[in-house]
């Protein structure tokens, strides 16, 4: 199953994005990005099915915080 | 024993906060925001969980990452203070300030240039209204004084805030836990308050709710914030903007547990329990002649003995296994407008976990003192 990664600079924004998510009952992980990132490993995100992906947006674009779709 | 030191810190703790913060610390405990591990991830989820819990207590949404957690609220209002204050404001502050925040207000005239003006906390607007001048910026006022527990009302403070386009600093240390404090309906720009107090947390944990970020300055602390490691600066973004290296990850998850705890019994009934405590207490110190009272809310009363010094009646309450405190508290401005800044008091605090016997005892133990040294 082919997976997206969305990378938060802060913990704290990926938890309250995880529990968002889970609330409407998108499947995700929260994970620590890897080093060949841009955040060279220093910051988290939310795995998920790309079948989420347009649930996903809509909720990352009502929730004002920055975000970026990482390769992991 | 009997504890009536509760303005100080809460004692004892509801069970259940120490046997679940002592589960996660025998089972969960890692390092938050750190690692990728199952400790480090869960200790992550419980501190998020706590500043959520946090802005649901104060009648606040979505609004979780503007809670930063300190070692205490004298940290907290350091922060609030020194980071987000313009120099060469102008600041009204109350008459009837712990330390906490004088201290770093008397300090920041030298080191931010700032003035400040002393309003009258029993005729708060009009005092408030005569000092304003044009380069007023700040109202920085406790809710509750930690001497008497006599309250400074947000919602009269609020009003003025935004009447007067002033930013609204709080000092929520006696009064959050025992009333409720709405900041949708009574905006402040920042409340500071403790975890261990009323809201029956361990210590070492104190939080800032910034309820509006336009107020934010650079941070007083640099140091590890687990993201952006490459970067020389602090993050800009909340919380970890003023969150440096490890935090208090037990004290935090017993924070969480005792605001559980609260909502379990209802502010409603903690206030309704402390309120009875402490009248029912002022009453029957009101027919003993050598006493004197000052006022009482939020289950805080201070007395003193006609031609006794506070600390001998302190100390001859603890022979008797009886904890209060006497002196100044921390706060001489208080003193200062009761008249007792050569005497000090002694403060009786009650809470939740204090029943009607330990009002009893502590009214036959002052009164056997007071025959017997008299």
């Amino acid at each position: 199953m082919k997976t997206i990664t969305v990378g938060f600079k802060s913990i704290t924004y990926a938890i309250k994005i995880r529990k968002n998510l889970l609330k409407s009952g998108v499947n995700c992980q929260l994970i620590k990005l890897s080093s060949k990132t841009g955040s060279k490993g220093c910051a988290y995100g939310i795995k998920f099915d790309f079948a989420d992906y347009y649930a996903v947006t809509a909720i990352l674009k009502e929730s004002n915080i920055p975000y970026t779709f990482e390769n992991q | 024993m009997i504890y009536l030191d509760n303005a100080a810190t809460s004692f004892p703790k509801p069970n259940e906060v120490i046997y679940k913060t002592v589960d996660f610390i025998k089972n969960s405990c890692g390092n938050p925001g750190r690692s990728s591990h199952s400790l480090s991830i869960k200790t992550s989820e419980k501190i998020y969980e706590t500043r959520e819990n946090i802005c649901k207590l104060l009648g606040i949404k979505d609004k979780s990452e503007n809670v930063v957690f300190t070692q205490n609220t004298t940290y907290a209002l350091n922060f609030a203070l020194k980071c987000c204050i313009k120099s060469g404001s102008h600041i009204l502050i109350s008459d009837i300030e712990h330390n906490s925040v004088a201290r770093p207000i008397f300090a920041m005239k030298n080191t931010h240039g700032i003035s400040y003006d002393i309003f009258d906390s029993s005729d708060v607007v009009n005092s408030i209204e005569k000092l304003i001048n044009k380069n007023t910026k700040y109202i920085v006022s406790t809710l509750s004084s930690n001497v008497t527990g006599f309250e400074i009302p947000l919602p009269i403070l609020s009003k003025l805030a935004q009447k007067h386009s002033l930013f609204l600093i709080v000092d929520a240390s006696q009064e959050i836990g025992h009333k409720e404090i709405n900041l949708k309906k009574t905006p402040c720009d920042i409340l500071c308050a403790p975890g261990h107090k009323s809201l029956f947390g361990f210590q070492g944990c104190g939080f800032i709710v910034f309820n509006n970020t336009e107020i934010l300055g650079a941070p007083l602390i640099e140091g590890g914030s687990g993201n952006e490691s490459i970067s020389k600066n602090m993050p800009q973004h909340l919380p970890e903007r003023y969150e440096a290296g490890t935090l208090p990850s037990p004290s935090i998850v017993s924070l969480n547990e005792g605001i559980n705890f609260l909502n379990q019994v209802t502010i409603s009934e903690i206030y309704r329990h402390i309120n009875k405590l402490t009248s029912e207490l002022y009453a029957r110190f009101s027919e003993i002649r050598d006493i004197n009272l000052y006022g009482f809310d939020n289950g805080i009363l201070s007395i003193n003995v006609d031609k006794m010094d506070s600390n001998f009646l302190a100390e001859k309450l603890d022979e008797l296994n009886i904890c209060t405190r006497s002196g100044l508290h921390c706060a001489p401005m208080a003193h200062k407008v009761l008249g007792t800044l050569n005497s000090g008091t002694l403060r009786i605090s009650f809470s939740y976990m204090n029943t009607y016997d330990d009002v009893d005892k502590v009214y036959y133990a002052v009164k056997s003192i007071i025959n017997s040294y008299k």
